[in-house]
């Protein structure tokens, strides 16, 4: 029996499932991505091949261990939650958190500027202190530290990191048409916001822009699959 | 009712734990040791292995190495570290005491009688 085709068919269909996982992986630690994926391989592969030998064809076979194996998206994304935060330099971080500092000084602008420091000043002053707090992790700061607290403090911290990873991820898979409307969009906001003078809005598209840059250049470096 | 052999959120952590705790292992080992294990009732993706396995690495409860083989590439072989045999034990009495409860209420005593 000719084993060549069926190890063809079997890498083939593997590699396709593979590449649907590493999707949800970019920005993680590529060391981190490039062992779990080998491990992944060689799991589908050996239980592929055990398939084989039981008889089945291995078209089946691939497709069984696959179905065994489970959907690719929630792999992805659990594993996206475990591997070691992003491989993304620091300065890079510091930067994007300059860009979202950025954004919400625009926004805060660009409210005041439309509606007057009387009508949303105390909410603006709430909310900032509300980010400032979470953004510092103030109840870290105390010693005697309740559970809950605690616990609501971890839980920010994962939505925050969260919400980074899903940022990024959507930044670096934005498909040709997709991309092109969405910098059509913050350019076209940008040009209304000159027009009107609304320059906080016009800040914070700018910040928009500068992040995309950023982290489409970044993921390409470290050698991410950008979509073109 | 969803599959009742469906397993409880959380404890394949504790059943990767009891694999290791006989012996190093790599991951598709371990899914077919649990699957031998339980005489394949227990039905999980074998998927979910890795994100609980790096759970448990970042937990420090495992630590893994790259290990050659006489055949074939290498292959990462997980080992229980100290703290996760502490887990395990935590675990193990956690779930012994969880289960005692359950099997004292389904075949608990009549209405009326008090133990």
């Amino acid at each position: 029996m000719d084993r060549r085709p069926d190890k063809e068919i079997i890498d083939d269909q593997i590699k396709h499932y593979l590449t649907r996982v590493a999707g949800h992986l970019y920005g993680a630690n590529p060391q981190a991505v490039e062992g779990t994926l080998e491990e992944i391989r060689q799991h589908l592969y050996t239980s592929s091949e055990e398939l084989v030998h039981n008889g089945i064809c291995a078209d089946q076979a691939v497709q069984r261990a696959i179905q065994r194996f489970g959907s690719s998206n929630k792999i992805g994304a659990s594993l996206a939650r475990q591997l070691p935060l992003y491989g993304f330099p620091i300065g890079v971080y510091r930067a994007l958190w300059a860009c979202h500092c950025a954004m919400y000084a625009g926004y805060v602008l660009g409210v005041l500027q439309m509606i007057g420091w009387n009508v949303c000043a105390a909410v603006i002053i709430v909310i900032s202190m509300c980010i400032a707090a979470v953004i510092v992790r103030a109840p870290q700061r105390f010693k005697a530290q309740s559970k809950s607290s605690a616990s609501l403090s971890g839980r920010i911290a994962r939505i925050v990191r969260e919400l980074q990873r899903e940022h990024i991820e959507t930044t670096v898979n934005l498909s040709g048409t997709r991309r092109r409307l969405y910098l059509f969009n913050l350019t076209a906001m940008s040009i209304v916001s000159i027009h009107e003078h609304a320059y906080g809005f016009l800040g914070v598209s700018t910040a928009v822009i500068v992040a995309f840059v950023l982290i489409r250049r970044t993921a390409s470096r470290l050698g991410a699959n950008v979509s073109a | 009712m969803k599959d009742q052999h469906e397993l409880k959120k959380g404890s394949t952590q504790t059943l990767i734990l009891a694999v290791l705790g006989d012996a190093p292992s790599h991951g598709y080992a371990i899914a077919r040791e649990i699957e031998r294990r339980s005489a394949s009732a227990l039905k999980m993706g074998e998927g979910a292995l890795y994100p609980a396995l790096r759970a448990l690495e970042n937990d420090g409860f495992i630590s893994s190495a790259w290990e050659l083989q006489l055949s074939g590439p290498a292959r990462k072989v997980y080992t229980l570290t100290e703290k996760g045999q502490g887990e395990l034990a935590r675990q193990k009495s956690a779930w012994q005491k969880f289960s005692e409860a359950v099997n004292s209420v389904i075949g608990g005593a009549p209405r009326g009688q008090t133990t």
